[in-house]
């Protein structure tokens, strides 16, 4: 499974399971674009008017962008590494002003605290990791 | 809170003052009787119940302190909403501890055989089972394979219903020395299970993770040679601020001896030693929770009440930490902090005073909010 469906499939199950976290994450990314580059591909998410979009086109103006690989997702995910190693090693790449960035990192922690609530939500990364 | 030699020996005058007012005779006979109403209502009340309560939580929790590693195996039941339809899960929580650091995961156990009633819960693969007087723990995944068996050593207590916040409770049957058999393979590697000394309790209760409660649950297990099992427990609100209730139960010889009870118990928790980037499962909260550091804990215990007086010290040296989302907040997170360590018991009666050091176990509950 490629970043892309995973972001895709796992953005619709809280859009779908869990509508008020979801809310709070569409208002917290409202009108903003963020690329991520995973092992090169870019994925292109962006939040307008309470929903999100996903496709691989990358417009010339964004808010932010995150660059790595599929292997160090992982061991984010896993706990093997924590996000501020990966940043400081340049494992993890984060481009953007300063607002941007703290209001992606408050994004990422709702995303990731409302899938750590969700039975269908293991399986998902499983797909992605391929274990 | 600093303590001497002289002030425990005063203490333990006064306790023995006041135990002399008795007669050897009325002691031993008030132990025996308490004694024979706990260990039949625990073995009595031992048993899954699987409450359909939205806010249910039920977990038999198993700890195995080996030579070779100290293992945490707990299955956890809670009633999960997904779609307005509450489903049951079960999920099982392996932490194992070599003493170059630790391993273990959260794994949810799928097609759980949940039967009220009965003293067993799991699937085909993965159980623990109680059945001709001792438990059977398996476990068998992509991590591993654990085949232990746990034989009762001691009386178990049934504890009293324990408030949790307003409207919350908990109860809880505790089991503090088992003795453990078997084999464990857990990513590559192995050791064997010999004659270890185990501790095992279940709990049930109608409560929200994250809401303002904590706990700081210790555990103190003897070897083969050794007499005292000590378990303590201490309810708290949220920020540990205000005690709810405190208790301290003993075990002697295989038998329960007493229990001191709030105002007879003193505790102080340091935090001398902090742990970098700790070892956290399921490995997503290290993502999730913000911080990177955890305080390893020093408990130091006192408890006097009639007859006996105790002092406990124990020094935790490691910690791992297992994370459960709280159930309303949800960017809070509770986190259960599980410390090894080493402790030192001291009972004394006027007939006797008993010093043992022992392995102990301390869990503390606290609610981390990310943002």
């Amino acid at each position: 499974m490629s970043f892309s469906q995973l972001l895709a499939d796992t953005l619709a199950l809280l859009a779908d399971n869990a509508h008020p976290f979801y809310r709070s994450l569409a208002t917290k990314l409202d009108g903003r674009i963020v690329v991520f580059e995973i092992d090169i591909n870019p994925v292109v998410l962006r939040f307008e008017n309470g929903a999100h979009f996903i496709d691989d086109e990358v417009p010339l103006s964004i808010d932010l962008a995150l660059s790595t690989d599929r292997a160090t997702i992982v061991e984010l995910v896993d706990g093997d590494a924590l996000l501020i190693d990966l940043v400081i090693n340049d494992k993890l790449k984060l481009t953007g002003a300063p607002d941007s960035l703290a209001i992606f990192h408050e994004a990422m922690l709702i995303y990731v605290n409302a899938l750590t609530r969700e039975k269908a939500a293991p399986a998902m990364y499983q797909k992605f990791t391929g274990h | 809170m600093s303590r001497t030699d002289s002030d425990s020996d005063s203490r333990y005058a006064n306790v023995n003052a006041k135990a002399s007012v008795l007669t050897s005779g009325s002691i031993v006979s008030k132990v025996s009787n308490s004694s024979e109403k706990v260990f039949s209502n625990a073995v009595r009340s031992n048993y899954v119940r699987a409450s359909a309560a939205a806010t249910a939580k039920e977990w038999f929790h198993f700890l195995i302190f080996s030579d070779e590693a100290h293992i945490l195996i707990n299955f956890s039941l809670m009633n999960q909403n997904a779609r307005g339809l509450a489903q049951q899960t079960l999920r099982l929580t392996i932490l194992i501890n070599q003493g170059d650091g630790w391993q273990g995961e959260v794994i949810e156990l799928p097609g759980p055989e949940v039967v009220p009633g009965e003293l067993r819960l799991g699937n085909q693969q993965s159980y623990f089972d109680y059945r001709d007087g001792y438990y059977q723990v398996r476990f068998q995944g992509s991590q591993g394979i654990i085949n232990l068996d746990l034989v009762p050593a001691v009386d178990g207590v049934f504890a009293n219903t324990v408030s949790l916040d307003h409207s919350a409770h908990l109860k809880w049957i505790g089991v503090p020395r088992l003795v453990a058999n078997g084999q464990i393979s857990w990513q590559g590697r192995q050791f064997t299970i010999s004659q270890a000394a185990a501790y095992h309790d279940h709990n049930w209760g109608e409560f929200l993770w994250g809401r303002d409660f904590g706990w700081v649950w210790a555990i103190i297990v003897p070897d083969r040679t050794q007499r005292y099992a000590a378990v303590y427990t201490r309810l708290t609100d949220c920020a540990a601020h205000t005690t709810l209730s405190e208790a301290l139960m003993v075990w002697q010889d295989g038998t329960y001896l007493c229990t001191f009870r709030d105002d007879e118990v003193q505790t102080q928790i340091d935090f001398v030693d902090t742990m970098n980037n700790p070892f956290r499962i399921p490995g997503v909260m290290k993502l999730a929770v913000a911080g990177a550091h955890a305080d390893i804990p020093l408990v130091n215990i006192q408890a006097t009440n009639r007859i006996y007086c105790a002092d406990i010290s124990i020094r935790c040296v490691s910690l791992a930490q297992i994370g459960v989302p709280s159930d309303g907040d949800i960017l809070s997170v509770s986190v259960l902090n599980e410390s090894i360590g080493e402790a030192e018991f001291r009972l004394a009666s006027d007939t006797q005073t008993a010093v043992q050091a022992s392995v102990a176990f301390v869990e503390q509950v606290q609610v981390i909010r990310s943002l």
